[in-house]
């Protein structure tokens, strides 16, 4: 058989896996890790030269965007957010204690969070991460990935020493159903509006979300203005699919809300906190 | 050509091109590295190992991506293939024809993989968890790739000699 006939027959191969070959087809695709001697320095360099050009992982809120200045208003909804963290990990803190008195020299139980560092992102344009786990025990596709602020950032893709990968939740293959939240700056609280629960999925390269085709009644609610979604409000997961540990996790704020072609429904446009593709670690919540 | 250096390159410019993402993004497109690598093979390899050596980039870079297994393989294939028989008729030391080669190359893989995305979705429509790419970033990628590629193909040209290269007037002269 001459070269010629042997590209062609590949490339027939190749054209047939990639045109007709039903998906879901991971087995082969575990190789990640092998290239991270070169994926994570490059990466380290790159987040490095990030930092001295003065990038942060951390997007400014539509509020700070608008105003350009940080207010009054501003600092206490951040303090605010961070009384409400440090109250979380106090409470963690002191439940870890407890179960660390109760196990005395056992270990450590499974409803724990798995810290993961990210070693690479997608070759191509996915929003997907591959993370380094020190093991698979107990790690299954579809577990909630937290960032280190304890927002939810994805999912577990592919589960295995040479690959674990985080399907980010804005990535377009991507949806959570989540309901909406608000701060509340007189009595300085979060109040949950009572939109219904809605899918929102991602848009991919641009690093953000959508719930799509939202009715008018839903986004503005008649005779209730006060309920009217707005930017800025919380976007916070609902979604049974996915653990009791991460529901009322925030995934983002309303960016932006836009008419869909159709005058009748409203796209809502969601930008998580920080560029998700940026993240140098992540917590992988192993108890399902 | 020597084919140890091949995938020295291969490895080192496919954890550079994974270890990047998140970082090298703009308007939403990224550069594709592996595609330059594929494009420096094939504009100086002898043809038989270009179209193939393309082609195991691509597959290389498929075990790395969600999108189906094939689609880079036959993507970069196709490209190498036009690519080769350019050779002769290209100065491929000039700027110019990295850029041009670099645009050119990546508006095709554009082509292909955004085609391939509405037959796939398609064929594949509500059993497919591989999201279809939109066309805005590819085309972005593709001119970030072209405005890469001199720079890239520069830095390849001073390794020429370590993948064994034969001159093409000597492979042209070898088969007939």
């Amino acid at each position: 058989m001459r070269f010629n006939q042997v590209i062609v027959f590949l490339m027939v191969i190749a054209a047939l896996s990639a045109f007709v070959m039903p998906p879901g087809i991971n087995a082969f695709r575990k190789f990640d890790s092998l290239l991270a001697p070169v994926s994570y320095p490059a990466r380290k360099v790159a987040q490095a030269l990030h930092a001295r050009t003065g990038g942060s992982t951390a997007r400014p809120t539509p509020g700070e965007e608008r105003s350009g200045d940080v207010s009054v208003e501003q600092l206490r909804y951040e303090n605010k957010n961070l009384l409400i963290r440090v109250n979380e990990l106090t409470e963690q803190n002191q439940k870890l204690l407890e179960l660390l008195n109760q196990v005395k020299g056992f270990a450590l139980p499974m409803d724990s969070l798995m810290l993961a560092p990210v070693i690479s992102g997608d070759p191509g344009n996915e929003q997907v991460l591959t993370v380094q786990v020190h093991s698979t025990d107990g790690l299954t596709p579809n577990m909630p990935v937290l960032s280190s602020q304890g927002q939810l950032v994805g999912k577990l893709q592919i589960v295995g020493i040479g690959a674990t990968r985080v399907r980010l939740v804005t990535d377009k293959a991507s949806t959570i159903t989540c309901g909406f939240q608000r701060y509340r700056k007189d009595d300085a609280s979060f109040v949950m509006l009572p939109q219904a629960p809605k899918a929102v999925q991602g848009k991919g390269a641009d690093g953000r979300m959508i719930a799509a085709a939202m009715k008018h009644d839903e986004v503005k609610p008649k005779n209730h203005p006060e309920q009217e979604l707005e930017p800025g409000d919380w976007v916070v997961v609902k979604d049974r699919d996915l653990p009791a540990e991460v529901q009322g996790r925030k995934i983002g704020e309303i960016e932006a809300i836009e008419t869909s072609r159709n005058a009748l429904f409203y796209n809502i446009v969601i930008r998580p906190d920080s560029d998700l593709m940026k993240l140098r670690d992540v917590m992988i919540v192993v108890k399902k | 050509m020597r084919w140890l250096p091949f995938f020295i390159l291969a490895y080192i410019v496919l954890g550079v091109q994974s270890g990047l993402s998140g970082y090298d993004q703009v308007y939403r497109g990224r550069p594709n590295l592996v595609l330059l690598a594929a494009l420096f093979v094939a504009v100086h390899a002898q043809r038989d190992a270009a179209l193939l050596a393309a082609f195991m980039l691509g597959l290389m870079q498929d075990l790395l991506t969600d999108s189906p297994l094939g689609l880079n393989a036959f993507a970069y294939g196709a490209i190498a293939a036009l690519v080769v028989n350019v050779q002769e008729v290209v100065y491929r030391d000039h700027v110019l024809t990295h850029v041009s080669l670099g645009l050119v190359c990546g508006l095709i893989y554009a082509a292909i993989v955004y085609v391939h995305g509405l037959i796939y979705h398609w064929a594949h429509a509500g059993r497919s968890s591989w999201a279809r790419p939109s066309l805005l970033p590819l085309l972005a990628g593709a001119v970030y790739t072209a405005a890469l590629a001199p720079v890239v193909l520069y830095v390849l040209q001073r390794f020429r000699r370590v993948f064994g290269f034969r001159a093409v007037r000597m492979m042209h002269g070898m088969r007939r």
